[in-house]
């Protein structure tokens, strides 16, 4: 895996945290440089690719409700 | 990777305690979702699901498979196939070919789309569609 993308929220002093595992699975270290593409989003719609597929709640569905 | 198409009979297999291939068809797609297989489905399908699914299993069941199924469209977890002109006219030229009293307009429907996004197999417990010649899934 080379790259990565994820939801970062801007904090107080405008600074971005890197999620620990995208640090891990990038074996991100001090001095490492990264080329960043920010996107400024509004809608929720785009977290959805980070979640695990929806689909497996199909499963939970079917033992809730019977 | 794996493509699969899932037939409203798939779709409530997976979501209907009381339907005697409900084990099986939940064993199935939980391999499926673990290996990342590409999911396949048409809303004429999905449609009949959900009404199988409101008479077999109540309202909240129906609902709520909706609107995973919605999520998964728009987290491109699942492909929907929203019928075009071209892919009607092939499936009704299929339907008005085809001699076996069997066969409905929605199992050429699936026909035309398995064969035009090349797509292994079916998860059905439809054997109308065996007729076709493509592998059903799960067996047994």
């Amino acid at each position: 895996m080379k790259s990565g993308t994820f939801i970062a929220v801007v904090n107080a002093e405008g600074g971005l945290e890197i999620p620990a595992e995208i640090r891990d699975r990038l074996q991100l270290a001090e001095g490492d440089k990264l080329e960043i593409l920010l996107k400024k989003i509004r809608s929720k719609r785009f977290e959805l690719n980070l979640r695990k597929n929806p689909l497996h709640r199909l499963l939970d569905l079917s033992n809730l409700k019977a | 990777m794996v493509k699969v198409f899932i037939d409203a009979s798939g779709w409530s297999a997976i979501l209907d305690r009381n339907n005697n291939t409900h084990l099986i068809a939940r064993e199935y797609f939980q391999q499926l979702l673990d290996k990342n297989a590409r999911i396949y489905s048409n809303i004429l399908e999905i449609n009949l699901a959900i009404e199988i699914i409101k008479k077999n299993c109540g309202l909240t069941m129906a609902t709520d498979f909706s609107k995973l199924v919605e999520e998964a469209i728009i987290s491109a977890k699942m492909h929907i196939s929203w019928h075009s002109r071209r892919l009607r006219r092939a499936a009704l030229r299929q339907y008005f070919t085809i001699k076996d009293q069997e066969i409905e307009i929605k199992h050429c429907y699936i026909f035309e789309e398995v064969r035009k996004k090349k797509i292994n197999f079916i998860f059905s417990f439809d054997h109308a569609l065996t007729k076709f010649g493509i592998p059903l899934m799960p067996q047994g």
